[in-house]
């Protein structure tokens, strides 16, 4: 079946005003309904900045040269790297009503979603406590709940637990995957945090000097290990022991596809295993 | 080896009920690479910072070279154990480069010229050599941090404490900062690491303590740590993948903590099979 893409950018150019390069160029991209999308590249790649261009926001609110043409469905919900610096609310409650009571909601609505999407983050009974109370990992999750009020069809998340320790970090990929499951909502995230990325995306992306070097579904998207190591992208270790086995003869490419987790890896494995016993 | 820093049952905390550090005791000799890990609120960072007197125990000990902390100044240890933050931008605050990193050296009161050998120096060991007049501010993180720790290798500390150095890096960033430590230690500095990157503790720490609840639960190589499941729970870590995959494939014998043993291990012979 053909669908239509939610959001796509056709030969975007973006030239930040008094940057001597540009951050995008040529970009296109499409985004499917339900899809899950990560987004890596090196420091400096451009990767918040294709955010922003996929969010309208730029080059809405910024000042520099936009080419190209955006299309999109529907509402965009965003999260950025640091939580605080979208945080304006004194409780929990105050920041989730705030583009709530923007778009009109009755008090009575804006309780009611506000109780909804706590729920939805894993953080029930949160409303009143202050945001900056909270762990990292727990900021993140409410501004996630704050991405969400509005029921946008897609949610785009700019390297959101780099600023996380490991717990906070896993917390907000526990939340993305389980939004994953249970809603319907294309997600876009860029990351560092490959391996995470690996056991969760459908799809990925690498971005370097403002261009998109792969856009691949995951498995293909990691068979091409020269060039993520060529732009100095983390290959998730399982995947290099898997190119090792099937070098040295103990798994055979040709018997499925990239095994992407331990679990994965270790199926197969147990497989060939069960192979050779059995021809022996 | 004789021990730099040395806790003798070392409580910490303010509350009676609930303390920080309970009863910890260890040794560190010269030229270690030690990983502490433990999860949040385990007194991993407490425990790293009685080591350079930042803390001092409520009660027992932390001897630095043999001195007890309690009788030295903070300026004294400074100069034997340096600190760098998780966060370069908490102890980055000069317009150049090259202030930030004499800042330590002009405190100690050295002469001038002593002061540019060691800033130059400390730039050089991190690659930053001839970048002295550049603005730290609108450097990537990953420079700063290295920054942050040229700062402090311009003291010449004995022993160089990191707070989870990496976090935040890109993999290129990651690799040149642990390059770096790897550096640091092959010249001879002692060095402790606050990590809860098991990958970072397979490939370069020969020590690893374990925190959990303000106690020393495990103190070992990387091996016995990633071989203790409960021990790994209650640090809220996971073994490295390549040793999951050893264990998952039941591989016979001490199993590969890294990619590169890995290597060895397959190619080596079939054994393992």
């Amino acid at each position: 079946m053909i669908q239509e893409p939610l959001l796509q950018l056709q030969e975007v150019h973006w030239h930040y005003e008094d940057s001597p390069t540009p951050a995008l160029t040529d970009v296109s991209l499409c985004l499917y309904p339900g899809e899950v999308v990560g987004v890596v590249g090196p420091a400096a790649a451009g990767k918040t900045t294709l955010l922003l261009a996929l969010a309208g926001l730029i080059p809405a609110n910024y000042a520099g040269q936009f080419a190209g043409k955006r299309q999109a469905q529907g509402q965009q919900g965003v999260v950025f790297q640091d939580p605080e610096t979208q945080f304006i609310g004194l409780t929990i409650e105050e920041e989730l009503a705030f583009s709530l009571e923007n778009v009109g909601c009755s008090d009575e609505q804006i309780e009611q979603r506000i109780t909804e999407v706590l729920q939805l983050v894993g953080l029930p009974g949160f409303a009143d406590r202050s945001p900056f109370e909270l762990s990292g990992g727990e900021k993140q999750r409410v501004a996630i709940a704050s991405a969400l009020t509005n029921g946008p069809q897609a949610l785009l998340l700019d390297e959101p637990t780099s600023e996380l320790d490991p717990l906070g970090a896993r917390e907000v990929f526990a939340l993305l995957q389980r939004l994953k499951q249970e809603s319907q909502m294309t997600i876009v995230v860029s990351s560092h945090a490959t391996e995470e990325l690996a056991a969760f995306c459908d799809r990925l992306v690498l971005l370097a000097k403002g261009q998109i070097v792969l856009n691949l579904p995951v498995r293909d998207f990691f068979a091409q290990t020269d060039v993520l190591d060529q732009h100095g992208i983390f290959v998730p270790d399982v995947i290099r022991l898997y190119q090792l086995l099937c070098r040295e003869g103990v798994l055979a490419e040709t018997a499925g596809p990239l095994p992407l987790t331990v679990e994965e890896l270790a199926a197969r494995y147990r497989e060939a295993q069960l192979v050779r016993e059995g021809s022996v | 080896m004789s021990s730099v820093i040395e806790l003798d049952d070392v409580w910490y905390g303010y509350d009676r009920e609930k303390p920080v550090l309970n009863g910890v005791s260890l040794q560190i000799r010269q030229g270690e690479f030690v990983a502490v890990i433990g999860g949040n609120g385990s007194g991993k960072t407490t425990l790293a910072k009685h080591c350079n007197g930042l803390y001092k125990p409520s009660k027992g000990s932390v001897k630095v070279n043999g001195c007890d902390t309690k009788t030295m100044s903070t300026a004294e240890l400074a100069r034997t154990v340096a600190y760098c933050y998780q966060n370069p931008d908490h102890q980055i605050f000069h317009s150049t480069i090259a202030a930030e990193v004499s800042f330590g050296p002009k405190n100690m009161g050295w002469p001038a010229e002593k002061i540019e050998q060691a800033v130059n120096e400390a730039l050089e060991a991190v690659g930053l050599g001839g970048m002295g007049e550049a603005e730290p501010y609108f450097s990537s993180k990953g420079t700063r941090q290295k920054i942050a720790v040229a700062s402090i290798l311009a003291m010449k500390p004995q022993v160089i404490v990191l707070d989870e150095p990496t976090t935040g890096l890109d993999y290129r960033g990651m690799l040149e900062m642990m390059e770096l430590v790897r550096r640091l230690h092959a010249a001879g500095h002692t060095i402790i690491v606050i990590t809860h990157d098991m990958r970072l503790v397979a490939e370069y720490a020969e020590r690893v303590l374990v925190m959990h609840r303000g106690s020393l639960v495990c103190d070992g190589d990387p091996q016995s740590v990633f071989a203790a499941p409960d021990i790994l729970a209650s640090a809220q870590v996971e073994a490295p993948a390549v040793y999951r995959f050893g264990e998952a494939a039941g591989m016979k014998g001490p199993l590969p903590l890294t990619l590169q043993q890995m290597t060895q291990k397959i190619a080596g012979g079939g054994q393992w099979r």
